[in-house]
């Protein structure tokens, strides 16, 4: 560096003698320039943003050292010593360009200016040396045995002290953590929030108020890892694991867009889906589930046992409009999901923070070229060797048409021993496979175990679950992660991960949270407290079915409709996952996006969760059926009874007495009306009448046939008198035959409220016209005999009372001919309990309709809602 | 979203959110995060108003009104007139005849005539006679170019900068960046009448950003709001009776965020009943066009476009951040022959409804803080398409796709209008002048909004992605 820099400054100063201007600086004094004005000014307006102690090096670029500016960041080397104007500094600085103003607070004064183009010209004396000469190490040449997770996980130095409430070495080392920094160790959880806890970590489901109560009451001292082993062996738990796997594999059960309307579902995906819970189910060591869905074709090549159908963790990705991205996503599914490492960086160009070279994505990139899809194998989801295997070029710059250097087919450099031999079997899958469950790979357990974690506590170890790389730190007790590591090494067993975890006092205690703990450790990093947790998409839809008495425990299958107005009773992990369309039930409750790899959910609080909860049809389906079981349950009809009875099916415990009494005013308040019918179309009636004084309506026959335009009386038309001509339209009509007889366009109103009619009528130029009155309730608040009209009328307008009607009644007069006419109408219904319908003749003139009136939710129904929509019920302590 | 805690979703308080980010109260625009927040009323006090990113330049558009022709209009008919298509009609090119979608052949003329308009004197075809009323607001590129000749590629470079990987879209970025002004409305609205244009959802996704971030679509050819928003209206229980349930609901949750000592989330989740009971009342209020004066509906005109381009203006003045409106279902411009009169049946379907929202949001002086653009994903051959079997057989009568020269133009926040930017060559084929690049086009977009596209990141799967990727440079004339 040295060197560099002696080189750097002589030939600038020769640049400077040759070239420019009166303002040479002798090298001492250069040095002193620097010291006295420009490192203030640097310091001053720099390094805020490009600095190693302020930890901010934006643009990749850091001010702070010699090197640091001349190497420079993304945008190149800032300055070029001697050279101002060709100096990216000074372009920043010069406020010139608008894509590049620095500092961004404002442009510096032209003194501030002036001494920087000085000092660059004097060829950029700088004396500093700093820490970022490290920087400019590429990071390919850093060692990877630098970095904490590239190191294999050895079994730790014993804690030591044990704490009393301790039961696991792993708790000792947190308390011991915990101890160091001040913080104090919860309490473990009371029983019952323990059960629960349990359940929703294991099944995704809450356990019933008997499940409960056996363990709180139990005796037993080994009553907790009973419990824990039955919900291990229950099939709800490889469901609820197969799901959290299924997320890392960007599980989707359509291709995504495809051309010209093919079809997109991908045949067979159910079959890795049942593959996972099977695995799960069976605890299929996870060494063995690697090699099974990287080589299934070597493990399982006539799929006896069904591990060809794991391959679909390759092949069930989106499908691209090119080969290379299919490879790129199959290789980011492997490195971010397997090894935690993000090799996908490396397609165009070294990467930018970890050891991984452009040649190890090609490397990997040549192993899956030499494989192919086998869409009519003994799995739809098979890949197999091609025939013609071998070693592919790097695409300098990612782009297919620039070849660089052959990248063998082998393992990622910085997990390799120098002298390994490359892969030679078939493609490598196998050879691949077999490296990441090598024991000496210092990633693959530790990224496993992490995820476990992650789903259990509530907040991984590692911050980000699927970037294990340089830039990532190890976790606040890094034993904890190492211990696990390697004895789950030993024989991959997830279950008994699952077991060691859940038994430990960090998982048993209660997530209580103090002022003081939250100023110790705000982020929990300690594990002195357990981490509240918001049910996911799965087990908030699942634990709805259940508490429902609706969930379908059936195993396994094809992919089911979830989004449909009625509930669908299969568990969420069946559900059709439509990659291109997924439908925003998904989206609204954070699914994980099936596009890519997906390290960890977001758990996002939006208004239309609120919002599905309190209007989707499917939720008023659950609550009628949680209510009708609940009082089926305690055969009773008294309020308080049935309170009881909800609360014990629903949040599954008992009342405490004040929402007994909350409750019970809640169910003794009467239902209001029934609410508004949405459709507007359904207010409209068409009929005929015999009509007295005033056109007044005395017998409303609706009309019988619908033609696809107009109503009829009959089929018949014209029709034997009375009928004659009559009909209904959009906005004509005729009226029927008889100065007694009218047509009828009537609205009936949903609920009480002042109404407002406007509207138009009209009549055609012959014989004596019609007659046309228009009641409001009770009373008649327009009449007009028309004929050779056109004109508006209204706005009229009164009280209605719900279920009354406002009828436009036109009769023909003295005589029954040329009895053709015309209405519209628009009303406007401002109901007194603040509903407001508004509705048009014409737009809402419909056939026969055949819609069920939104049956309302009665009391219990709505009292079963508003628990299920509840906190306590989405929240697990 | 607030800003959470992986996994545990514990929202942070906005002082704890600035610590985190190594941002002092000094250097952000902290009355801005606040007066947004009084805006939206109490549902902002958890920072749910606020953007993930501050802002790096001063924002010259708060809101973006797209207008996506999609299917790729015409250029030479529309924005671009080039006379030497009537000269040659009929004849070769006398220029290279790039490769595009499909075979084409020889030059052919506009079938439309063109006049110069406004004080700036652009030309404009008889297609947009009505939006030309307001070119001394608008601001041409006649230099627009994309990678290659096809929908679909083409849709996602458009929407996402990113033609073949799932990336996020436009939208996505600024309601990311920029939050919503509104949290009783979505943040980013994209509507299509009758339909998706093809790629779908594609077009409006939140690739790696979260999924709040991706917008709600609706299908504006439905005309009441349970048709346009997922759940928005009860159907089984009475308005009164749902006050009683969330009182109830409210009286239970509030006992149990009690019993816990305070967990932040657990009062989000409680704001956010009460968000979506108010977000039943106003959500319907702001798509119901009928409650505009017959003057504006009538100026807007008839059919789906013109209603969409109105509930667009609604929603902008409520402060929906992007609404991006698609001309229809499928690809209505993507005319391979008939070019004559489809063009003039889709551009009679947009016409008088972008002239109207652009006087619309003058008159209400939202013009100046909202950024209309309108365009497709490219445009179309200065020559003719050969026919094909099974396809446009027997016709010539039609362009073919153009990714080589297409035109867009902006208006609005920031932008100096009366002015075109850029130029195609003698007959329209290929941006020879000032070209302009989809990624430039982005950038420009986001300098609009405040932000620098090199500074607007996302850190994912290791590294910080940004919407121009490694592309992309202003295009400094388009700024006022």
């Amino acid at each position: 560096m040295k060197r560099f820099f002696s080189r750097a400054v002589s030939f600038a100063f020769a640049a400077s003698l040759v070239c420019t201007a009166p303002t040479v600086v002798a090298a001492d004094l250069g040095v002193e320039f620097f010291e006295s004005s420009v490192r203030p000014l640097l310091i001053e307006h720099c390094y805020e943003c490009h600095s190693v102690e302020s930890g901010e090096s934006n643009g990749e670029l850091l001010i702070d050292s010699a090197v640091g500016l001349r190497t420079g960041g993304s945008g190149g080397p800032a300055i070029v010593p001697g050279q101002p104007d060709n100096s990216l500094l000074m372009r920043a600085v010069g406020y010139a360009d608008k894509d590049m103003q620095m500092p961004p607070a404002g442009k510096l004064d032209d003194d501030s200016i002036n001494v920087l183009r000085r000092w660059i010209e004097a060829g950029a004396p700088d004396p500093r040396e700093g820490t970022t000469a490290a920087k400019s190490a590429s990071p390919i040449d850093r060692d990877p045995q630098s970095h904490w997770s590239f190191v294999t996980p050895q079994r730790p130095v014993a804690p030591e002290n044990v704490g009393k409430t301790d039961r696991d070495i792993m708790d000792a080392w947190a308390s011991e953590a915990a101890a160091a920094k001040g913080a104090r160790v919860n309490d473990p959880a009371d029983d019952a929030t323990l059960v629960r806890r349990l359940y929703f970590d294991l099944t995704g489901l809450p356990p019933s108020v008997d499940q409960i109560a056996e363990y709180v009451s139990s005796s037993r001292p080994d009553r907790y890892a009973r419990m824990v082993d039955s919900l291990l062996g229950s099939p709800e738990f490889a469901e609820r694991f197969a799901r959290h796997w299924l997320d890392v594999a960007r599980y989707a059960d359509t291709v995504g867009y495809d051309f010209g309307g093919k079809d997109r579902r991908i045949n067979g995906s159910e079959r890795y889906r049942d593959w996972t819970i099977t695995a799960f189910a069976a605890d299929m060591p996870y060494d063995q589930m690697i090699s099974h869905q990287l080589a299934g074709d070597r493990t399982d090549p006539k799929n006896v046992d069904g591990n060809l159908d794991a391959m679909g963790f390759l092949t069930l990705g989106r499908k691209f409009t090119d080969e290379l991205n299919t490879t790129d996503d199959r290789i980011d599914v492997i490195t971010r999901g397997l090894l935690g490492l993000t090799v996908a960086c490396a397609r165009c160009h070294d990467h930018k923070f970890d050891p991984i070279p452009t040649t190890d994505y090609y490397s990997l990139f040549g192993i899956l070229a030499s494989s192919k899809q086998l869409a009519d194998g003994p799995s739809p989801l098979m890949m197999v060797d091609e025939e013609k295997v071998g070693d592919r070029p790097v695409f300098l710059r990612g782009q297919a048409g620039n070849r660089g250097p052959i990248a063998p087919r082998q393992f990622l450099t910085s997990l390799r021993k120098p002298d390994e031999p490359r892969f030679s079997d078939g493609s490598g899958r196998w050879e691949l496979a077999n490296r990441i469950t090598a024991a000496d790979n210092p990633l693959t357990a530790r990224v496993m175990v992490n995820r476990i974690w992650l789903q259990l506590i509530g907040k991984s170890l590692v911050d980000s679950p699927s970037d294990f790389g340089f830039r990532t730190r190890p976790p606040a007790v890094p034993q904890v992660l190492d211990d696990m590591a390697v004895e789950f090494a030993k024989e991959w067993s997830i279950k008994r991960v699952v077991r060691r975890i859940v038994t430990t006092r960090i998982y048993r205690q209660s997530a209580a949270v103090t002022p003081e703990g939250m100023e110790v450790d705000p982020d929990n990093g300690l594990l002195a407290r357990a981490n509240r947790k918001r049910r996911d998409f799965e087990s908030l839809r699942d634990s709805l079915l259940c508490v429902a008495g609706s969930l379908d425990n059936s195993m396994g299958g094809p992919p089911v409709e979830i989004s449909l107005a009625t509930p669908t009773p299969r568990r969420t992990v069946y559900a059709m996952i439509d990659r291109q369309n997924l439908p925003s039930l998904f989206r609204t409750f954070d699914f994980a996006g099936p596009d890519t790899h997906s390290p960890q959910r977001y758990f996002t609080t939006v208004p239309q969760q609120a919002l599905f909860l309190m209007n989707s049809p499917q939720m008023f389906a659950l609550a009628k059926s949680a209510a009708s079981v609940a009082r089926d349950e305690c055969g009773d009809d008294d309020n308080g009874v049935l309170t009881r009875s909800m609360f014990r099916r629903v949040l599954r415990r008992e009342p405490t007495s004040s929402e007994v009494a909350s409750a019970n005013k809640f169910l003794a308040t009467p239902n209001s009306p029934p609410p508004v019918i949405i459709d507007p179309r359904s207010l409209w009636s068409f009929g005929m009448s015999k009509i007295g004084e005033n056109e007044k309506v005395e017998t409303f026959e609706p009309l019988k046939h619908f033609d696809g335009n107009r109503w009829h009386p009959s089929k018949k038309f014209p029709d034997d008198a009375p009928f004659g001509h009559a009909f209904l339209d959009r906005e004509n009509g005729h009226t029927p035959r008889g100065a007694d007889a009218a047509v009828v366009r009537r609205f009936t109103a949903p609920v009480a409220g002042k109404v407002s009619v406007l509207g138009e009528l009209g009549h055609q130029n012959m014989g004596d016209g019609v007659n046309v009155g228009v009641w409001i309730g009770g009373k008649r608040e327009f009449f007009g005999n028309e004929k050779s009209s056109n004109r508006p009328f209204g706005p009229i307008g009164g009280h209605v009372n719900a279920g009354d009607t406002i009828d436009f009644v036109v009769s023909p007069g003295p005589t029954d001919s040329y009895d053709s006419f015309f209405l519209r109408a628009t009303i406007r219904l401002t109901g007194d309990d603040g509903t407001n319908v508004e509705t048009n003749s014409v737009k809402d003139f419909s056939g026969p309709r055949s819609e069920q009136a939104a049956e309302p939710l009665d009391r219990l129904t709505q009292l079963a809602q508003v628990l299920m929509m509840s906190n306590e019920f989405a929240f697990v302590d | 979203m607030s800003n959470q805690l992986p996994m545990t979703g514990i929202p942070l308080s906005r002082r704890e959110a600035l610590r985190r980010c190594g941002v002092g109260f000094g250097s952000l625009a902290l009355t801005d995060l606040l007066s947004r927040s009084a805006l939206a009323g109490p549902a902002a006090k958890d920072s749910l108003a606020v953007g993930e990113v501050p802002i790096h330049f001063p924002v010259k558009a708060k809101y973006v009104i797209h207008l996506f022709m999609n299917g790729g209009p015409s250029h030479v008919d529309t924005f671009d007139p080039k006379e030497a298509l009537a000269k040659l009609h009929g004849k070769s090119a006398p220029i290279e005849n790039l490769k595009t979608e499909r075979p084409t052949g020889s030059v052919m003329q506009s079938p439309y005539t063109f006049k110069n308009y406004g004080e700036c004197g652009l030309p404009v075809s008889e297609l947009f006679a009505k939006t030309a009323e307001h070119m001394d607001d608008i601001c041409v590129i006649r230099s627009m170019h994309a990678n290659v000749p096809n929908h679909e590629p083409s849709l996602m470079l458009m929407n996402t900068g990113e033609a073949n990987l799932v990336r996020p879209s436009l939208g996505s970025w600024l309601t990311y960046g920029l939050g919503s002004a509104n949290e009783n409305l979505p943040a980013f609205v994209a509507m299509c009448p009758g339909g998706y244009p093809i790629k779908e959802s594609q077009n409006w996704q939140n690739g790696f950003l979260p999924g709040k971030y991706q917008a709600t679509y609706i299908n504006s050819a439905g005309e009441k709001i349970e048709q346009l928003i997922d759940h928005i209206k009860n159907t089984a229980v009475a308005p009164a009776d749902q006050r009683r349930q969330l009182d109830l609901l409210d009286q239970f949750n509030q006992a149990h965020a009690i019993a816990r000592g305070s967990d932040p989330r657990l009062e989000s989740r409680i704001e956010a009943f009460e968000l979506a009971y108010r977000m039943q009342s106003e959500a319907s209020e702001a798509f119901d066009v009928s409650r505009e004066s017959a003057e504006t509906l009538a100026m807007y005109g008839p059919g789906d476009f013109a209603r969409q381009t109105l509930i667009a203006r609604r929603l902008v003045e409520r402060g929906v951040r992007f609404v991006q409106l698609y001309t229809g279902a499928g690809q209505p411009w993507d005319n391979h022959d008939d070019l004559e009169t489809a063009h003039r049946e889709v551009a009679g379907r947009v016409d008088q409804a972008i002239a109207a929202l652009l006087s619309d949001l003058k008159r209400t002086g939202l013009l100046e803080e909202t950024l209309v653009i309108w365009g497709g994903e490219f445009g179309r051959t200065p020559v003719v398409e050969m026919p094909k079997e099974g396809s446009n057989q027997g016709k010539m009568n039609g362009r073919d796709h153009n990714h080589y020269g297409f035109t867009c133009w902006l208006a609005g926040g920031g932008v100096k209008g009366g002015q075109a930017i850029g130029a195609t060559d003698e007959l329209g084929f290929k941006a020879v002048e000032n070209r302009v690049h989809v990624h430039d086009l982005h950038a420009t977009v986001l300098r609009l909004m405040g932000y620098d596209h090199k500074r607007l990141t996302y850190p994912y799967a290791g590294r910080d992605f940004r919407l121009t990727d490694v592309h992309g440079h202003v295009v400094d004339e388009v700024l006022a």
